[in-house]
């Protein structure tokens, strides 16, 4: 059922998603053509900077729809009217919000890949030689530096897109389950604790960096800062695991609500 | 003939509402059942129930000894009371989509009555009238071969013509051994089609009978019994 709940997901975005990667790579095609005609004219200065604008809209647009396709997709899926069929579905909830997760993330992903590919046709020749170049040279230098860290720097630099990007995802399926437990006005409620909720966290760190700076001496944080300067490598690794580790549970946490409200609470309107 | 469903002491309540009070019901199988009462009386609440779309508050529910779950979902063929399709969808999408999900689909006897209706396979289905989008829901589900149909309002807001369409496309397809459950307040559309009887008011069963005992024991037809319990 997995497998099958995969394909429909993946063809539900691809008829969305698919047609804006044409387009954006279709503008940067258009753009670097113009390229070829330069005249130093005003014309082509309108043409150049119209389709570089156009290109850098594109790009936008085509990650933030990528995204908010993302939630809709979840609300109306499962929510909505459609929400009688997909719920009658031989599937548990588990299963659902884990397809609609991995596609909403694997979307994401692909329309990320899709700019960056988009950005290497727009800048063929001799720029976009020279971003590689840079890209190269960078490596090159953090290779001399720090050595099979970089391997690990990346890998792990990888690991807190994608999981960042899947809880992004998760807690807006949260907000908007809790917004179901409302009466009325239902994606309004979800809005409403999705701000508060930001609230609430800017609050309680807020309230951390007080804490913090007041009791720094008894944390001994000085020796901690200390020890972490002279230790770049070590500290580089735990900030990314610590972003791996929170993100990850915040995603367990985002993905428990929902679940609840489907499994427990759930009232289709 | 063997149970199919069982309420026991089920009751559900919205915030200050109890929807459904203490239920106790047993449904066999081979049997079409009417689910009547006037709006607002927990039919929609208890059909709701048995498909899992609810949790009840109190009590317990099973289809077939299995409490809702994607068990229950395999055997069950629900109908809504009002459109639950993806409208972006051609025919052919939400056919190919219900073969994939649902092992008893009966394909070929699905294009046979949508080829019946004139609706082709590759119209998309926000291009359908509101008329033809209802029959091609009831088609889906009637496609099924389920265990238990549960029909919700399925000749509510029809005309008389289209509402024998729905009849005959219920009596014409539906499974034998299976048990389907009409929810609606058009009795006299349908007592024809009807085994047994069940009137809920405010979250009550009144009467669970069979149609022919109501009409030998009480004298009245089913239509005629429910003006008169249900009287303003």
């Amino acid at each position: 059922m997995v497998k099958k709940l995969f394909k429909h997901e993946f063809y539900a975005y691809l008829r969305v998603v698919f047609p804006m990667h044409i387009i954006l790579l279709g503008i940067a095609i258009l753009s670097r053509i113009i390229q070829l005609f330069d005249n130093n004219s005003l014309s082509y200065d309108i043409m150049f900077w119209s389709s570089v604008i156009a290109f850098i809209v594109g790009c936008v647009v085509c990650f933030l729809l990528t995204f908010v396709f993302g939630i809709r997709r979840f609300y109306s899926n499962i929510y909505s009217h459609e929400g009688y069929l997909t719920l009658t579905l031989p599937v548990n909830p588990t299963q659902h919000i884990l397809v609609k997760n991995v596609v909403a993330l694997t979307a994401q992903i692909t329309s990320l890949l899709m700019i960056l590919l988009s950005v290497c046709v727009i800048t063929l020749g001799d720029v976009c030689v020279e971003l590689f170049k840079v890209v190269g040279y960078v490596l090159h230098i953090a290779y001399d530096e720090v050595g099979q860290h970089t391997t690990l720097y990346i890998i792990e630099i990888i690991l807190c897109l994608v999981i960042s990007i899947s809880t992004s995802f998760m807690l807006f399926y949260a907000c908007i389950s809790l917004g179901q437990r409302a009466k009325k006005n239902r994606v309004a409620a979800a809005v409403g604790i999705y701000c508060l909720y930001y609230f609430i966290v800017q609050v309680i760190g807020t309230i951390f960096i007080i804490l913090v700076t007041v009791f720094s001496e008894q944390l001994r944080l000085y020796d901690l800062l200390m020890y972490l300067t002279e230790h770049p490598i070590v500290t580089n690794h735990i900030g990314f695991c610590a972003v791996i580790v929170v993100s990850g549970l915040l995603n367990l946490l985002y993905f428990a609500i929902t679940k609840k409200t489907i499994t427990k609470k759930l009232n289709l309107e | 003939m063997s149970e199919l469903l069982r309420c026991e002491n089920l009751t559900k309540r919205y915030a200050n509402t109890t929807a459904l009070k203490s239920i106790d019901l047993t449904l066999e199988s081979g049997k079409i059942v009417g689910l009547l009462g006037p709006n607002g009386s927990g039919k929609t609440t208890l059909i709701k129930l048995i498909n899992g779309l609810l949790t009840p508050d109190e009590g317990t529910i099973l289809i077939n000894g299995n409490k809702p779950s994607t068990i229950t979902k395999k055997d069950i063929a629900y109908l809504p009371d009002h459109p639950y399709l993806n409208s972006w969808m051609t025919v052919k999408q939400i056919v190919d989509f219900f073969k994939d999900f649902f092992e008893d689909f009966r394909e070929d006897l699905c294009y046979s009555m949508l080829s019946n209706l004139g609706i082709s396979p590759t119209v998309k289905l926000k291009t359908l009238s509101k008329g033809n989008k209802e029959k091609v829901c009831l088609i889906l589900i009637m496609s099924r071969n389920a265990k238990l149909y549960v029909l919700d309002e399925p000749i509510a807001g029809v005309d008389p013509a289209a509402r024998d369409y729905v009849i005959s496309t219920i009596i014409n397809n539906y499974n034998p051994d299976a048990t389907v459950v009409i929810s609606t307040h058009l009795i006299s559309d349908i007592e024809q089609i009807l085994d047994e009887a069940i009137f809920i008011q405010n979250g009550e069963i009144l009467l669970k009978e069979s149609v022919d005992t109501i009409r030998e024991e009480k004298g009245k037809s089913v239509d005629e019994l429910f003006r008169e319990v249900f009287r303003w």
